[in-house]
């Protein structure tokens, strides 16, 4: 089904800026990309079935960009091939300027701390996206991987915030 | 075997249905296993929850604007002289119940009114958003950004609390035997979870002859933190035997 362009759609991409930025970047920075890129691109996602999934993956070559701008990294994956971690130094303030309830803050910046795979499943999670799409972006090869990591960092976020 | 996968599918009312009776029998026999199973369901609720506080923020009115371009004609909303940005995060939020209104918003520390208006409302006459965006510009009655700024996030703070359809479900009920300066309370609670009392202050006929009624907040209500008090003002017209909301004014 084709994703209807409004408010919503901006406020979940948004939503799911806040597990790509990762502290390098502002996440309204990403969606304001995207949305330019979506903008310039008109013709080519008019049908693409998906284009929430198409902003999101935006998205993050947005983020790949402004790291490898900003010099610290060529790549962000080491030599064998995994993911690096990257500092986060910025978000846990921008939580804090959040105008939203301190158990929100508390949940966000929770997942903030956690890893990087887990930030951005858990963000996806949190826009109720289905495993279909979150396989998508995530780029995994299966849905049965999706599962695995979802179930495993909520687990750990579960386990991270005090009962 | 059950697995943390199966036992969060479960949780989350995603497992086929054919499993489901055999994770059931593990769960009821595993004190673990029950405990994974409250464990995922609260962080289903968690993220849910985060997930709908973050999208209850107000978008930043350049991406607001992106959206206005992404939504037209690429060339003509180039063109197009920038409407007032609030009026997205009444027409999303409420979409569906505002597709039929016209809606008014006035800022008391403003001297005019600022009118939005959606075609064929037949309330306004069928003028368009863009048509009233063009009139205020003529009319030289863009507010400075501050001004829009604060009224988007007043705007966006009543919806916080302000359940629409709900209070149009509950006004309707007691209305006919509402008169002017009858008090009264619905469902309906503010911000701070008190119950919000209504005043009828006046009935009128609209322009065009519908029969209207104008009913405030009895007390000023804070929107945000900082907000001192803010008045809030419903008009509501009958339509079709039923009154609907057709405008909100929220003055200092």
């Amino acid at each position: 089904m084709k994703e209807k362009l409004d408010e919503n759609f901006v406020k979940s991409l948004v939503l799911i800026a806040q597990g790509i930025a990762k502290g390098k970047c502002d996440p309204y920075d990403l969606v304001n990309g995207a949305m330019e890129y979506l903008i310039k691109n008109k013709e080519k996602y008019m049908d693409h079935p998906n284009i929430k999934a198409l902003a999101v993956l935006k998205m993050k070559g947005l983020f790949i960009d402004d790291i490898r701008k900003s010099k610290n990294f060529t790549s962000l994956t080491d030599e064998e091939g995994k993911d690096m971690e990257i500092k986060d130094d910025q978000q846990l303030d921008m939580v804090e300027k959040m105008e939203v309830s301190s158990e929100t803050k508390k949940v966000l910046k929770t997942i903030k701390s956690m890893g990087e795979k887990c930030q951005e499943i858990l963000m996806l999670a949190a826009d109720q996206m289905s495993m279909q799409e979150m396989q998508e972006i995530t780029g995994v090869k299966s849905i049965g991987t999706v599962l695995s990591r979802l179930s495993n960092c909520r687990k750990e976020l579960k386990g991270l915030l005090p009962t | 075997m059950i697995d943390d996968v199966k036992i969060m599918q479960y949780a989350d009312g995603t497992l086929p249905e054919e499993e489901k009776a055999t994770v059931e029998k593990a769960i009821e026999n595993n004190p673990e296993l029950k405990k994974l199973l409250k464990d995922y369901q609260e962080s289903a609720d968690l993220l849910f929850n985060l997930g709908q506080s973050i999208k209850s923020q107000p978008l930043p009115d350049a991406l607001k604007e992106k959206l206005k371009l992404l939504n037209a004609g690429q060339e003509r909303s180039l063109k197009m002289k920038t409407p007032f940005s609030f009026f997205n995060i009444f027409k999303v939020q409420y979409a569906g119940v505002a597709a039929a209104l016209t809606i008014f918003f006035y800022g008391g520390f403003y001297t005019q009114g600022v009118m939005m208006a959606k075609k064929d409302t037949g309330i306004t006459g069928g003028k368009t958003e863009m048509q009233m965006a063009a009139k205020k510009e003529e009319n030289k009655l863009k507010p400075v950004d501050q001004f829009k700024n604060d009224l988007s996030s007043s705007v966006s703070n009543v919806y916080k609390f302000f359940n629409e359809e709900q209070f149009v479900s509950d006004v309707n009920n007691i209305i006919g035997d509402l008169k002017k300066g009858d008090e009264f309370e619905l469902s309906l609670k503010d911000g701070a979870g008190t119950l919000i009392k209504f005043i009828l202050v006046k009935n009128y006929q609209s322009n065009n002859g519908l029969e209207c009624k104008n009913i405030a907040f009895k007390k000023k209500t804070k929107l945000s933190r900082s907000d001192l008090g803010t008045n809030i003002e419903l008009d509501l017209c009958k339509r079709n035997n039923k009154y609907q909301l057709v405008s909100i004014n929220i003055s200092k």
